[in-house]
């Protein structure tokens, strides 16, 4: 990683080439997938990876190149381009880049040991997340693959009014799909794990127990008919509706008026229960980092506070042109993508019920364990809501059989004021994240005839 | 598993080389490594006793153009570049890519792949020789050498055309991609593949708004080919077409729920992707995760159902001369008349399962090893003019367009949304209808399959496997006796 001086001298030549502003994104790290099946390891793929993306304004026109040369000739050449590209774009008053430096923070986002831990170890973990999944239970015959990510380097911001910030940081993460067979039909369970620590992963047993448990409790699902019914989401399925949601709180998107909450701001949308964050700075939060992706500091930023919409989420240029501040919501996928508005670490604040004694203050309904083809339909300006689902029936505040090939359908404002119930069991072994719920009511739609 | 309906595109790239520079840059692919440099790298992946190697290295220039507003938000421009080398070793994979296109780099990365394996070497590395294809992705007009005012013509006719629709039409963005890639495989035992393959992409998303509605509107168009793309893809008509869907949902209502019949418009192959198509991919079968392990010869689907995997038809998005692992493109009979005849097969799983490879091992980039993936997968059509379908259908749905779907491979279960859809009501189109989401399990509603139309039309989309892939799914107009609707009301 000795690349220091590269941004700064990099920015040099925007000033010289005609750029008013100019901005280095700059990546360097190491990768790891390691998958294991059947007891052995199966794949292994491994690299060492790193570039820059670099957006250039010249005369408020905005361009973004990258590239993964990090030779002075090659970047010579990035300089002309970025700068030509710009001039075919369109001018923007809001097209700039961040002023602020943002101050230094510590933060436990970097684990120096992951890269000293054996790759032995980390196959033995999943070795033993499978074992644990297959002697669940004896429906479980085969786990469809074990995997362990991990990421570890650098990243630096820096841009042409002298903002530089650099961290270091690290992600791992597991993951076990384990299938379980009854009378000729096949489920799935899936459980998994993010985090900065290698260490701060569970026991792989926990894990696989969990995946193989999933599987088991849906076999032999079936649909049930149609009706209007409650619904308990499981985290596994309720991170859904916080999805959903994500694009119509990006203020770019208000902004362009195409959101359907553009206009909706300190109005009460959803219950009392209803409190989301997206927090760039929660402690064992796997996207918590200082900075965002264009050097703005990152914050706890409150998108609805007891039902109430209090907040969009902005980066610099869309604050810019709402005429209010960043909220620290730039973001990235890699060096090669331009920034654009995202959430952080995304969730729904745990209440203080536990997920059983909601399960058991629900006479008729469904609990939901599994959703699929939710995010077909999203859209800034779609408040629809609309997915298939697996799970239990829940009769007489007890979970009772399985069922799937069902959907369930609503609106998400509808959705947010419903929600009438809300567990204690929030855990952030993902960005998007949320505890335990009951929306009051879904239109369910299944089988004609009633099966029961 | 799932085939996108968002904006997932190519990686978005950029560089810095003028179109003269990028040209000679795409020459010199095959002179950075020539054959005796990848026969070395070969040998150092097999050095530690693995049974196969091979090496793919690739480039992709790309540009991207975003325009929302009537504006042109930004232009992106670049070279993605790289290279992978994966080594066999029995069931095991051992896989490691670079970024930089040297001889060094490339022969670290096969060292590493190599460390799947632990001892002498065992394998030789076969002759290179090239294998060659006819070209089933030509182009004419390179869009390297297109200039930015021209792409942003085509963005500005889009976008002109959709506002003069209706004037609530309140926002539209659009998108346009391109990328050309060059690529060679070479691998231990002898096959050597280069190749070069064109794509185009072009995204209208319209948002119609009255009074506190808003509905979307949204058109895709993607194929392998040159700037010639649009010569058959009005810009104007797509744009058009998108706002002409947001302003019609206006009016719409929430979607029955329930079983019905489903009367899909030509172009629904989407459901067959997800239904049956995933389920064929020979690893979930190799693995014994599929629904489907086991099950050849025997009853999968009504008779109107032949399902093919085609990577041959002509410049679609999902056709390709080779697969990632150098195997030629080939049309393939999955299922015919309802019976299954076969499944899509890469070099591992067609060793397993002791078949031909099916050239259906693809991968997303130099930084990903083969998947068992689809090409183009449609629905062969039947006999039936489209209005014939719908009259005969008293009481239904009818999908004019469908978005993304979802499948569980080892269930069968599956969803799809709808994006545009009318009640059938007397056998006659009626009110339009919003969020519907169509879901079954893949043989039952292949089953309920009972007429089929002569009008067969491809959707090109993006499908998701740990991987994206491009692909297209087709289909002729067609009914589903009874299949559950997933709305509200």
């Amino acid at each position: 990683m000795a690349r220091s001086g590269l941004s700064e001298w990099l920015l040099e030549r925007f000033s010289d080439a005609g750029a008013q502003e100019a901005e280095v994104f700059t990546v360097e790290g190491t990768t790891l997938e390691l998958q294991v099946r059947e007891g052995k390891l199966e794949r292994i793929s491994q690299a060492q990876t790193g570039g820059m993306g670099i957006r250039t304004i010249v005369g408020r026109k905005l361009s973004f190149v990258y590239t993964s040369d990090f030779s002075r000739s090659s970047l010579d050449g990035v300089v002309k381009k970025a700068v030509a590209l710009a001039q075919q774009a369109t001018p923007d008053e809001f097209n700039q880049l961040p002023v602020d430096k943002p101050r230094r923070v510590i933060m436990d986002i970097f684990d120096p040991e992951l890269r000293s831990i054996s790759t032995k170890r980390k196959i033995e973990y999943l070795k033993e997340m499978e074992a644990a999944a297959l002697a669940y239970d004896k429906a479980v015959k085969k786990v469809d693959g074990t995997n362990y990510f991990e990421y570890w380097g650098r990243v630096e911001v820096a841009n042409t009014h002298g903002l530089v910030y650099t961290y270091n940081a690290s992600t791992c993460g597991v993951n076990v799909d384990a299938v379980a067979e009854k009378d000729g039909g096949m489920e799935t369970g899936s459980a998994g794990w993010n985090t900065r620590h290698f260490n701060k992963i569970p026991a792989p047993a926990v894990l696989g127990r969990e995946a193989a448990g999933k599987a088991v409790a849906l076999l032999g699902a079936g649909p049930v008919a149609s009706q209007r019914v409650p619904v308990v989401f499981s985290p596994d399925a309720g991170f859904t509706l916080l999805a959903s949601l994500s694009q119509a709180l990006q203020g770019d998107n208000v902004n362009k008026k195409v959101s359907f909450l553009g206009e909706r701001l300190g109005e009460k949308i959803g219950s009392d229960l209803v409190t989301i964050h997206s927090n760039g700075r929660l402690p064992e939060g796997p996207a918590s980092i200082p900075v965002d992706a264009e050097g703005v500091a990152t914050t706890d930023l409150v998108l609805f506070d007891k039902g109430v919409l209090k907040n969009f989420a902005y980066d610099y240029s869309s604050a810019l042109r709402a005429r209010t501040k960043s909220t620290g919501n730039a973001v990235r996928g890699d060096y090669r993508n331009v920034p654009g508005i995202g959430m952080s670490n995304y969730y729904l604040e745990k209440g203080a019920q536990k997920p059983d004694d909601i399960i058991k203050s629900t006479q008729n309904g469904l609990y939901a364990m599994k959703m699929s083809g939710w995010w077909m339909g999203i859209s800034p300006a779609s408040q629809e809501f609309s997915s298939a689902v697996s799970g239990r029936w829940i009769r007489n505040g007890e979970l009772a059989e399985p069922v799937s090939r069902i959907t369930i359908a609503s609106t998400l404002p509808e959705m947010l004021a419903g929600i009438d119930a809300v567990a204690d069991d929030l855990e952030f072994r993902n960005p998007l994240r949320v505890p335990t719920y009951r929306v009051r009511e879904m239109s369910l739609s299944g089988a004609t005839e009633d099966k029961k | 598993m799932s085939f996108d309906d968002v904006l997932v595109g190519a990686p978005v790239v950029a560089s810095f080389l003028s179109p003269e520079e990028a040209a000679a840059q795409e020459k010199a692919l095959s002179e950075i490594f020539n054959r005796d440099d990848l026969t070395s790298v070969l040998r150092e992946a097999l050095a530690r006793g693995g049974d196969f190697a091979d090496v793919y290295v690739e480039r992709v220039f790309t540009t991207t153009i975003s325009y929302s507003e009537s504006k042109v938000q930004s232009v992106r421009y670049g070279l993605d570049s790289g290279a992978g080398v994966r080594v066999l070793k029995g069931d095991q994979t051992g896989y490691a890519y670079c970024e930089a296109l040297t001889k060094g780099a490339l022969t670290r990365a096969a060292s590493t792949a190599a460390e799947i394996a632990s001892g002498p070497a065992k394998q030789k590395i076969a002759k290179l020789s090239v294998r060659s294809s006819v070209n089933h992705v030509p182009f004419t007009v390179d869009p390297l050498t297109v200039s930015e005012k021209e792409k942003v013509r085509a963005v500005e006719t889009a976008d002109r055309a959709a506002r003069a629709v209706d004037p609530r039409i309140a926002q539209v963005t659009i998108q346009y991609q391109e990328s050309m890639q060059t690529y060679i495989v070479a691998n231990s035992d002898g096959v050597y593949v280069a190749d070069k393959l064109p794509m185009m992409w072009f995204t209208i998303d319209a948002v119609a708004r009255d009074g506190d509605k808003r509905r979307p509107g949204y058109v895709r168009q993607s194929a392998r080919r040159g700037f010639e793309f649009f010569s058959d893809n009005d810009p104007a008509a797509a744009g058009a077409k998108a706002a002409r869907q947001a302003v019609v949902m206006l009016d719409s209502r929430p979607a029955p729920m329930g079983e019905m019949p489903v009367v899909l418009a030509s172009g629904g192959g989407v459901m067959f992707h997800e239904a049956v198509g995933h389920g064929l991919e020979a690893d979930g079968i190799k693995n014994q995760t599929s629904m489907f392990t086991g099950k050849l010869g025997q009853r999968v689907g009504s008779e109107h159902v032949t399902l093919l995997d085609d990577a041959t038809l002509p410049n679609l998005r999902g056709s390709y001369n080779f697969d990632g692992e150098g195997t030629l493109g080939q049309s393939k009979v999955l299922i015919e008349r309802g019976i299954l005849k076969s499944y899509m097969n890469d070099l591992l799983t067609a060793k397993y399962l002791g078949v031909a490879p099916s050239g259906n091992g693809r991968r997303e980039s130099y930084r990903n090893y083969p998947l068992v993936r689809m090409s183009n997968t449609y629905l062969a059509t039947g006999p039936l003019e489209a209005e014939e379908i719908i009259t005969a259908t008293p009481n239904g749905i009818y999908a004019k367009e469908l978005g993304g779907g979802e499948v569980d491979t080892s269930s069968g279960n599956f969803t799809f949304a709808v994006r545009e859809a009318y009640l059938i009501q007397d056998g006659k189109l009626g009110a339009p209808i919003l969020g519907a989401t169509l879901i079954g399990n893949g043989p039952e509603t292949m089953k309920q399959i009972d007429m089929v139309g002569k009008d067969i039309s491809y959707w090109p989309g993006t499908c998701g496997k740990g991987q994206w892939a491009p692909v297209t799914s087709g289909a002729p107009t067609l009914r589903i006796a009874r299949i559950t609707v997933g709305g509200r009301e």
